[in-house]
């Protein structure tokens, strides 16, 4: 759902240096806490996991300008630990096909990949005590907006958006810059809020109205696929208790 | 998602690109990646794409294929150019330009290299078991692709997908995806089997053969050397 289509050149050479590094070393560190043999055993079901996530991506939900990421579900079927390194995987395919920077991979699978960790685990400390379906929606409803939250922070740092006005950074930089007169300020600033006003405003409205509706779509697909598995292979959702990450 | 078209070039690509070693031409991408992230005026940029262009033409990439991929990141940059244009028309060419010329250079590798060759070589590098994921959700994808698509068309041919009815999308996604992974869950314990009765332990053996410089390999690094000192020159002229 938070998956960041940022194009390479527009996320500054330190951050995406950062986002590199800690997606590759939490995702060796995930495999190597597992253990091999366990792992080993997994590696078709997690990629199993990665081709359908990348197929359903590419899958539109008719006139909502939205796509599926199902990284909470992985967490839930793989594993959160596991569910994080497919995200990696195929955050790392797409964009090698240009959907989304080469440079940008670490930091949609940091972003993305919480959706996993935070579904995955909230998603097995529930399910014991109010169900698989309400502790589906409640886990995928907390990790998207976890996640969301995380990719809004991550785009004011860099200035793309600001999270007090919602005005474009680099809209205000532009008056903060001029030394005009207070007469003249005065103007400016009547204009910016004008202009930020209509601008703006039906922006971020829309951005919400988008993302609610994100929201509900992933919970409910995620719940109704848990629900379905729950009918024909409740072994999946619960399987023999083992200490996998 | 046109991976199985790009995967089409790669393995049946005769181009002199085709037949060049995995290092030499990730020197290469690495290279014009690089230089796009690197420059920054529209003229080294426009420069580039053009070569960038220059070098899928010679590999007889088929550009339909990847005007579909470059609708992605010039769709995204043109979002983020938009902000840019504020200040400047050259701040917002920029970005699209950054974006696009970045996502040709990685489309380059991906037209001419099969993907399994990619990763065969990245073996070397990274963790074998996530190098193992990475194959297996190569197969795994176009095991399922056939799958899916004829999933979706008898659901579409069944009345099943409406573009402005959210709620039966949703309500139809959600058993088309249970039955996917259902059914991909049960192959994939399958393949596993098969793969342990093959002698799989862990790491699918790759065979690599790139301390071989060949003439195509010799050309590709020649180019590399060759963008990268344009780049240079152009900064030292600025």
């Amino acid at each position: 759902m938070s998956h960041v289509h940022l194009p390479d050149g527009v996320v500054p050479t330190i951050w995406w240096v950062a986002g590199y590094l800690i997606s590759l070393v939490t995702v060796f560190v995930i495999l190597k806490r597992v253990e091999a043999e366990k792992v080993r055993g997994k590696i078709p079901e997690i990629a199993m996991m990665a081709a359908v996530m990348l197929i359903t991506m590419s899958v539109p939900l008719g006139f909502i300008p939205f796509h599926m990421n199902f990284a909470a579900l992985a967490g839930m079927l793989v594993g959160p630990g596991l569910g994080f390194v497919v995200v990696f995987v195929v955050n790392f395919i797409l964009a090698l096909l240009g959907h989304g920077g080469i440079t940008v991979v670490g930091l949609n699978t940091l972003s993305v990949g919480v959706e996993a960790l935070v579904g995955g685990v909230a998603f097995r400390l529930l399910k014991g005590k109010i169900g698989s379906v309400p502790s589906t929606i409640i886990s995928t409803t907390v990790a998207v907006l976890l996640s969301t939250a995380l990719m809004v922070l991550f785009l004011s740092s860099i200035g793309m958006v600001d999270i007090r006005s919602g005005e474009g950074m680099l809209h205000r930089d532009n008056h903060a810059g001029d030394g005009a007169s207070g007469q003249d300020e005065g103007l400016r600033h009547e204009d910016a809020a004008y202009r930020f006003g209509r601008m703006a405003l039906a922006g971020w409205a829309a951005v919400l109205v988008v993302l609610c509706l994100g929201i509900i779509s992933e919970s409910a697909v995620t719940a109704l696929v848990i629900r379905f598995f729950m009918k024909v292979r409740p072994d999946m959702i619960n399987p023999t208790p083992n200490k996998d990450w | 998602m046109h991976l199985a078209e790009i995967d089409r070039m790669a393995s049946n690509g005769t181009s002199l690109f085709h037949r060049a070693g995995v290092p030499s031409k990730l020197l290469m991408v690495l290279c014009l990646l690089w230089t796009v992230m690197a420059s920054g005026d529209v003229l080294t940029l426009g420069a580039l794409i053009a070569v960038l262009l220059v070098l899928h033409l010679v590999a007889r990439v088929q550009f339909k294929e990847i005007a579909h991929l470059l609708f992605y990141p010039f769709f995204f940059s043109l979002l983020f150019a938009l902000l840019k244009f504020q200040e400047s028309w050259a701040s917002g060419f920029l970005v699209i330009l950054k974006g696009t010329g970045a996502a040709l250079a990685t489309l380059f590798l991906l037209a001419t290299t099969p993907w399994v060759e990619v990763f065969a070589f990245l073996s070397a590098y990274l963790p074998g078991t996530l190098v193992d994921i990475f194959l297996f959700t190569y197969r795994s994808f176009f095991i399922l692709l056939d799958q899916v698509s004829s999933l979706l068309r008898s659901m579409r041919v069944r009345g099943g997908y409406h573009p402005f009815n959210v709620v039966m999308n949703l309500k139809n996604m959600a058993s088309t995806v249970g039955l996917v992974l259902l059914h991909s869950f049960e192959m994939s314990q399958r393949m596993y089997r098969i793969y342990l009765l093959r002698g799989y332990d862990g790491g699918i053996p790759v065979a690599r053969r790139w301390w071989k410089l060949g003439y195509p390999d010799v050309v590709v690094i020649v180019l590399s050397v060759l963008i990268v000192m344009g780049m240079v020159i152009a900064w030292r002229l600025l």
